[in-house]
């Protein structure tokens, strides 16, 4: 396997570990053969932000260790996504620059027009925890230039709604799959090498996950009572600003009630029994299903993942890691060996700085000033306010017990009474 | 119905054999059926067809209504009834039928998620095209749908079902498509149908399987039925061997069976059977 240096400036995983980005050379390839132009027999001009390491070559920078990437394991009761959206990516201007300044080394390297896709990628755990991870998982697959922001809530989004994709060309897009298509135009295609009837058999899965698992999943985290209340709430109430925090989970919580009365029809959502049985069943039967399709094959269509392991994995995921108190969906994915041991080989080779607690340790390595200045404003922002509203407290309590009274203009302190005193005979006298 | 009382009719089905008398109910075909059911229907009617199982056809404007789940079509057998295609495979299978026994796991789970895809997709769009595109609205379904029952009922029954079909749009998230989209769509899953068919007789090669029934009922119904526009139908004309497949399906299956044919009729108007 080719090993890979990343060596943008912001990529996390650089920060953090010095690691190298494990991809096959055919992967490489084939996201080479994508770009019009560019083409050249070396396999070195892939995405941009990754290039070829020479073993032999001389390089301006320092030659990678040939060590597997080092990454914290996930322990389990981390949460998978964090709710917010980790920044990372390469800003389009220090694309061509970096590119630019390894050019020195052994290979030829064309400077890939990464201007074209100056994307930001905001999104935080909107519906599901997964939806931004969808795009997210796709674009680290394909390895597109994607600057990812953290958010928390929805109102700091360019469109109001998240997940949303910032683009130079052609505005801010919104849907969940317009943001594939987009990808997929500015020719970041991970479905390239797929044959005819594979292609079909993606959009045959997609519909499978999409009626059979996704609502059950919906209904996992949102509207079982017992994982809603102890998990799905309390998790978003603790990420999201005051104060939206108060109300957002549950707005939420009603949408995806709505949604699923319509898709299911009353009686499945009266019959808490009948439901279980047979939408539950279901869903793991689609599980199995999938397991059996993926068999002991690294990703489901050979050797490098396709958008649909962008897909599985987005929603597995999180039913994989998250906590529940009610997780009978979650034992029988745990059942399926293989499909846990696919989320955790994704989750190692392509999220692997994702092990820490995540609102601290992004920051830390995405080191962009733009994600701690947003962490910021909100700690800042909650110690002014509770300073704020203890001030307001206090003052409001000593002036009606009386402690404090404005006579005249003047605010006596609590403390000198003989002058309040004064002035009160002061006022009796007049 | 509890766990126990479903074993205890699955082990009365079982233990029955097919009658002679099994019916399945569906609209009034001439006047009242819409694109959607005729292809639910056709769908099970092909099943049964594949399967050996005689069934009659019987038709009814309140069909929908006598239905267990509120879809037609639905089967009376015995003393059973069952709605819609997959419950009826299942209940099939246990009086010991099945098309699909001879899968493997991962030939079974590609079944279903094609099924799954032409549920998600064909019936979808044949929904969105009856009911959320106003000129056919107008034209052909309020005009169909209400006429068997006298003004101003036809009129509030058919408002009613399309409310609760543009909510139930709005929720999967296609109330915002555009005709032209969905009909890419369509488009999309014919690619992928005729992929997978490729030049085989079947969808699994040598036997056809309830998948088979389902895209026969479904691409038969669209390519047969006429609508205000030729459109949807051309999609599905751009793919040879998904038309050939048709084709010998309903020779192998419908032809010769006097009591089915007029179910392969078109629907609105007297079209000959597909060229």
């Amino acid at each position: 396997m080719t090993e890979w240096l990343c060596p943008s400036a912001t990529c996390a995983c650089c920060r953090l570990t010095e690691c190298t980005l494990l991809s096959s050379r055919r992967y490489l390839t084939r996201t080479a053969g994508e770009r019009e132009g560019d083409v050249s027999s070396s396999p070195a001009l892939a995405a941009p932000w990754h290039r070829r390491v020479p073993t032999a070559g001389t390089q301006s920078r320092p030659s990678p260790s040939p060590s597997p990437p080092t990454f914290v394991n996930l322990p389990h009761d981390r949460h998978l996504q964090p709710p917010g959206v980790v920044l990372l990516g390469v800003e389009a201007e220090e694309g061509p620059a970096l590119l630019g300044g390894q050019a020195e080394g052994g290979q030829e390297v064309h400077v890939v027009d990464s201007q074209k896709l100056h994307a930001d990628l905001v999104g935080h755990a909107g519906h599901l925890p997964s939806l931004a991870h969808q795009q997210q998982t796709y674009a680290r697959f394909t390895g597109a230039p994607l600057k990812v922001h953290r958010v928390t809530s929805p109102w700091r989004s360019p469109s109001g709604h998240l997940p949303a994709l910032r683009t130079r060309d052609e505005g801010i897009i919104s849907k969940p799959q317009q943001i594939i298509t987009h990808l997929r135009k500015q020719k970041y295609n991970a479905d390239y090498d797929l044959s005819a009837t594979q292609s079909a058999d993606t959009l045959a899965f997609v519909s499978l996950l999409e009626e059979k698992l996704l609502p059950v999943l919906i209904h996992t985290f949102w509207v079982d009572a017992k994982n809603y209340v102890e998990h799905t709430r309390k998790w978003y109430a603790e990420t999201i600003p005051f104060p939206l925090n108060f109300f957002l989970p549950n707005a939420m919580h009603k949408r995806h009630l709505e949604r699923l009365q319509l898709i299911w029809g009353d009686d499945y959502m009266e019959d808490e029994e009948k439901l279980e049985k047979e939408l539950y069943r279901e869903a793991r039967e689609c599980l199995t299903l999938l397991s059996q399709r993926l068999g002991s094959q690294k990703f489901f269509f050979g050797d490098s993942p396709a958008s649909l392991d962008a897909l599985v994995f987005s929603r597995l995921a999180p039913l994989l890691k998250a906590k529940l108190p009610n997780g009978k969906l979650q034992q029988h994915l745990k059942s399926l060996q293989n499909l846990c041991n696919y989320c955790t080989s994704i989750l190692s080779l392509y999220f692997p700085w994702d092990g820490g607690d995540p609102l601290t340790g992004v920051p830390r390595a995405a080191g962009t000033d733009g994600s701690e200045a947003e962490e910021d404003p909100h700690k800042r922002r909650k110690q002014l306010l509770s300073v704020l509203v203890g001030l307001v407290a206090m003052l409001g309590y000593a002036f009606l017990s009386g402690i404090v009274s404005i006579q005249r203009g003047s605010v006596g302190p609590a403390g000198r009474q003989p002058i309040t005193l004064e002035e009160e005979e002061e006022e009796e006298e007049e | 119905m509890s766990l126990v009382a479903e074993a205890f009719v699955t082990q009365l089905a079982a233990a029955e054999p097919w009658p002679e008398n099994a019916a399945l109910y569906q609209q009034l075909k001439e006047e009242q059926i819409l694109l959607s059911d005729n292809a639910s229907s056709l769908a099970v009617q092909a099943f049964l067809q594949m399967c050996n199982l005689p069934v009659r056809v019987i038709c009814r404007a309140n069909a929908e209504y006598m239905s267990p789940s509120g879809k037609v079509p639905f089967i009376h057998v015995g003393n059973q009834v069952v709605s819609e295609l997959g419950p009826i495979v299942q209940f099939v299978k246990a009086k010991g039928h099945s098309l699909s026994d001879g899968l493997d796991e991962v030939q079974k789970a590609e079944m279903k998620a094609y099924m799954e895809l032409v549920n998600n997709m064909l019936l979808t769009a044949e929904l969105y095209l009856q009911w959320c595109d106003d000129v056919t609205v107008e034209e052909i379904t309020h005009p169909r749908y209400g006429s068997p029952y006298p003004w101003p009922l036809n009129r509030i029954l058919s408002y009613q079902k399309q409310w609760e079909v543009r909510r139930k749009m709005k929720a999967i998230g296609w109330a915002g498509k555009t005709l032209e989209q969905v009909l890419e769509d369509v488009d999309q899953c014919c690619h992928a149908l005729s992929q997978r068919l490729g030049t085989q007789p079947y969808f699994f090669n040598k036997h056809p399987t309830e998948l088979d029934a389902l895209v026969f009922g479904h691409l038969f119904t669209i390519l047969t039925t006429q609508l205000i526009t030729d459109e949807l139908s051309e999609k599905v004309k751009n793919y040879s061997n998904l038309t050939a497949f048709c084709r010998r399906i309903e020779q192998q299956y419908f032809e010769g069976h006097d009591k089915d044919s007029s179910a392969i009729a078109a629907r609105s108007s007297k079209r000959p059977l597909l060229r």
